[in-house]
């Protein structure tokens, strides 16, 4: 009999699960979307280069900024710098030299010296200069101007 | 036998008056009963609207430097955060396309006749209220797109007489489209029209409950049905179904995100707003420059205006009782084509 | 009668016009005064461009050249009492001793210190000892002197982008005498250089960007001491600036060679003076390759030049397919900057090789593209991943509209119960 009370339970509970499991599929990504974490600072306006006593000075390390290759020198003097190292030429990742005393780029022999002007071979440009500051034992390098 | 919830309001609320209007509320059934349907179903796009905006309130940043790459966090790294994007932007589309199909049905079926008058006004300025949504929506994300046609949207407000330039800087928050105009942007999208949205939503629907449901003019209903459970089991099919075409466009056409917005650069080719302003922005092109010494940009305003006007103020136009006036019937074909010509018009002349 | 008369007239029209220069030019000299009056456009302009020399702002005047007094003749115009030799005057000198001329100064370094302590006084000699001094000593007027690239009487210094020896105006300065057939008749070189040169991208820089650390005639082939670089030193000349190519190819079998066969030099790839940015096309052994030029089909050369060439190509693909994958990816709104970042170590990989390739041997390039190879791969890998994790996504809409299938039919069977 089309109504009989086990037909009418079954089509309830049918209800009941296409409908919850409706609900669920909706609720599951909000859910999980709003646990989402992001990293605390934003790896592509500024960027915790090294902590201090990581690096000894006359020393420099690359690190990522973004989409590209940076470089943070650690200065004799105990200055620290930041800059792009994305060589201005054709873009290789440029590297410190000490023995030559300035950056150096394996693809053209291209050279910056240590606050980047390009002083020899086919760069045009100097290398981009990012701001470096320290809080505490971070050292962070942001890019100029803008704020994370 | 109440239960003891039941029992505990009933001794607080009068429960029968309320249970009239709404749960034991009688739908009239006939031929058009189901064109009722369009009401809530834009009333559950709103709902998943404020849902979805809400969940990517908690990450977005309305800032010239956090706004975009706010918006590529959520796309790509939070977890279905591409999901829900897409969800609020396909929702907007549908939503916008509802509340057209809505008052559509609403016009040809003539339910804003005597007592129904001040709901076609709260339901005209929810359109506008919607509208304001999509457009201040756009913008934030903050990309080459965005910002140009925001900028295109807003620079038809110059033409306005006396107010046109002073609506403009208000609206932008200065002469040019900046940071500031984002942040005024958002607090528009996230506060001011939420707010009018929601107080006109409740006060619509209050009236509709008022006055129950209006039956067209040379109809009488063969019965009538409370509305629950009888008529939102229909509602929950509309919505189910609406959910499952939201999902599908949602999963199929993902919403991406174009290049951080740069006023220096070129505007791109092809800059037009959303679909839902195309037939003003159609309206704008086909304008010549001038037209007896006044600029058409100017015209399409005037014009815009009185059109505007007579469209909110219908109801005491039309002000015939039951059979629709055959001029009705051919206005609201006449407007629904040029509607539908000038979208489409603009949309295949417009190479994005 | 009349003849005189319109010389007087003439004259006198010569000096309203002529004169303001002459009195701009103060110190009364007879050279001056007279050359200024000329009509002939050969005596008068000397005194019209010497307004703009550098010499007369250091404060010398014609004398100082041309010898003579000035002082003399001021009165009656006679030209006889200051152009005389025995005060000495040596006019306008012949060919061969010009650079004598100019030497006397410039090659005096004590004297030049007064003017400027870091000028060099070596031109002379080196112009001696080039093939347009010996021209010149032997009365060729033909060659070039001095004041052929200085100019004579306007001489700015070089520094200065009006003077005809400014770098970016060497090379056409050249091409003045070097690109003319009838003038360079019987020397037996030829004069397509600067036509050929106008091509290369030593010229585009140069000329066209006005980047003056580009090469003109004369950074290659000496200014003063002018003349091609020999055979073995081309590769040392090119190599001023394109240090890194000089290296490879020293240690190359092209060096062996170009010492015992006086081939290949830099030039005989890249051309001399039409020198063009390189491609990959010139590297291996089908069309449009220079190997082929001189290895012979299955010699040990024209099978390094084919597996080097194979090394770069398999790079360069990789990297365009990786590149492929993180655009359709990006366009799907994936944010790839990882992959980007990834991705350069595969191109600054590729650009080092095309370098390397001055090796002229197939395993140092290998060992350059290998690991490139293996970055560009692994990006490649990542983006198909994505790519299919995107497309697992419609699958998911079967369970979703099943569900609404299930849901919509059980509310319209109940729909139906009721009504």
């Amino acid at each position: 009999m089309p109504n009989s009370p086990d037909r009418r339970t079954f089509l309830d509970v049918l209800l009941g699960l296409s409908l919850g499991g409706l609900a669920a599929a909706a609720g599951y990504p909000v859910f999980r979307f709003l646990l989402s974490t992001r990293p605390e600072t934003d790896v592509s306006t500024s960027v915790v280069a090294a902590r201090s006593g990581e690096m000894a000075p006359g020393t420099a390390r690359l690190f990522r900024f973004g989409t590209q290759p940076a470089i943070l020198i650690h200065d004799a003097s105990g200055e620290y710098r930041a800059m792009s190292a994305v060589c201005t030429h054709l873009q290789c990742t440029v590297q410190l030299r000490n023995d030559l005393g300035c950056l150096w780029c394996a693809c053209h022999g291209g050279k910056y010296d240590l606050f980047g002007r390009n002083i020899a071979g086919p760069p045009p440009k100097p290398l981009e200069r990012f701001e470096v500051r320290l809080s505490g034992d971070d050292i962070i390098v942001t890019r100029g101007g803008s704020r994370a | 036998m109440p239960s003891r919830p039941e029992r505990w309001l009933r001794d607080r609320y009068d429960l029968d008056t309320i249970g009239r209007v709404t749960v034991r509320k009688p739908v009239p059934l006939h031929r058009h009963s189901i064109w009722y349907l369009t009401g809530g179903l834009t009333l559950f796009l709103f709902v998943i609207q404020i849902v979805t905006g809400l969940a990517l309130s908690f990450f977005y940043r309305p800032t010239e430097d956090g706004a975009h790459e706010s918006i590529l966090f959520i796309t790509t790294e939070a977890d279905f955060g591409w999901l829900v994007r897409s969800i609020h932007v396909w929702g907007a589309n549908l939503l916008l396309g509802s509340v057209f199909f809505h008052m559509a049905a609403v016009f040809f079926l003539r339910a804003y006749r005597r007592p129904r008058e001040l709901t076609w006004l709260t339901g005209a300025a929810l359109l506008l209220v919607m509208m304001g949504f999509g457009f201040s929506g756009s913008l934030l994300p903050w990309d080459t797109f965005a910002f140009f046609a925001t900028r295109v949207g807003t620079e038809v407000m110059r033409a306005a007489p006396v107010l046109g330039a002073f609506a403009l800087r208000l609206l932008r928050g200065g002469e040019e489209i900046t940071g500031a105009t984002l942040t005024r942007f958002y607090a528009l999208h996230v506060i001011l029209l939420p707010l009018a949205g929601v107080l006109l939503v409740v006060i619509h629907l209050v009236l509709v409950q008022m006055h129950g449901m209006s039956t067209p003019g040379n109809r009488t209903a063969r019965g009538t049905a409370p509305f629950f459970p009888h008529f939102f089991l229909r509602d929950m099919v509309v919505w189910v179904i609406a959910f499952g075409a939201l999902v599908t466009l949602a999963l199929l056409k993902p919403e991406g995100l174009g290049e951080k917005a740069n006023a220096l650069s070129p505007a791109p080719a092809g800059i037009r707003p959303e679909w839902y302003f195309l037939f003003l922005f159609q309206m704008l092109r086909l304008m010549p420059g001038h037209l007896g010494g006044i600029p058409g940009e100017m015209i399409v305003v005037g014009v815009t205006t009185v059109l505007g006007a007579a469209w909110l103020l219908w109801p005491f136009i039309d002000r015939a009782e039951d059979r629709r006036p055959r001029y009705v019937t051919a206005l609201g074909i006449i407007a629904l084509v040029a509607f539908l010509f000038l979208t489409v018009m603009a949309h295949v002349t417009t190479r994005v | 009668m009349s003849r005189r008369v319109c010389e007087w007239v003439a004259a006198l029209a010569a000096l309203v016009v002529v004169a303001p220069t002459a009195a701009a030019l103060d110190d009364k000299s007879t050279c001056i005064e007279c050359h200024a009056t000329y009509v002939e456009a050969r005596y008068a302009k000397p005194v019209a461009d010497f307004q703009h020399d550098v010499h007369r702002e250091r404060g010398l005047s014609c004398d100082d050249c041309h010898g003579g007094d000035p002082a003399l003749g001021m009165d009656d115009m006679n030209h006889k009492a200051s152009m005389d030799p025995a005060k000495g005057y040596i006019g306008v000198p012949p060919p061969g001793g010009v650079a004598a001329m100019c030497a006397k100064c410039h090659a005096d370094a004590e004297f030049m210190r007064r003017y400027d302590p870091t000028i060099p006084t070596d031109q002379a000699a080196q112009y001696a000892k080039s093939e347009h001094g010996r021209l010149a000593a032997r009365g060729d007027r033909n060659s070039a002197t001095c004041v052929s690239c200085h100019g004579a009487h306007g001489v700015r210094p070089v520094a200065e982008p009006p003077s005809p020896a400014h770098k970016r105006n060497v090379p056409a300065l050249c091409a003045k005498c070097h690109a003319d057939a009838s003038h360079m008749k019987g020397y037996g070189i030829p004069t397509n250089q600067y036509a050929e040169y106008k091509t290369s991208v030593h010229a585009a820089l140069l000329l066209g960007e006005g980047d003056l650390r580009a090469p003109s005639c004369a950074d290659c082939h000496g200014a003063h001491g002018a003349a091609p670089p020999g055979v073995e030193s081309v590769p040392r000349v090119c190599g001023r600036c394109h240090e890194v190519n000089q290296e490879h190819f020293e240690q190359s079998p092209h060096q062996a060679s170009l010492e015992k066969f006086g081939k290949p030099m830099c030039i005989s790839c890249h051309s001399n003076h039409a020198v063009h940015a390189p491609s990959d096309t010139m590297l291996g052994v089908a069309d449009g390759a220079v190997c082929v030029k001189c290895h012979e089909a299955g010699t040990s050369g024209w099978t390094a030049a084919k597996e080097m060439r194979a090394a770069l190509d398999s790079l360069s693909s990789a990297i365009v397919e990786a590149d492929a994958g993180i655009a359709r990816v990006r366009g799907q709104g994936m944010a790839m900057d990882e992959s980007l970042y990834d991705l350069r170590e595969a191109k600054n990989a590729l650009t080092r090789a095309r370098v390397v390739i001055h090796r002229f041997t197939p395993e140092p390039v290998r060992e350059v593209v290998d690991p490139g190879l293996t970055v560009a791969r692994a990006v490649g890998q990542r983006t198909e991943r994505r790519i299919a994790d995107v497309s697992t996504r419609p699958r998911v809409l079967i369970v979703v509209w099943a569900l609404v299938a299930v849901a919509v039919a059980a509310l319209l069977v109940r729909i139906r119960r009721l009504s």
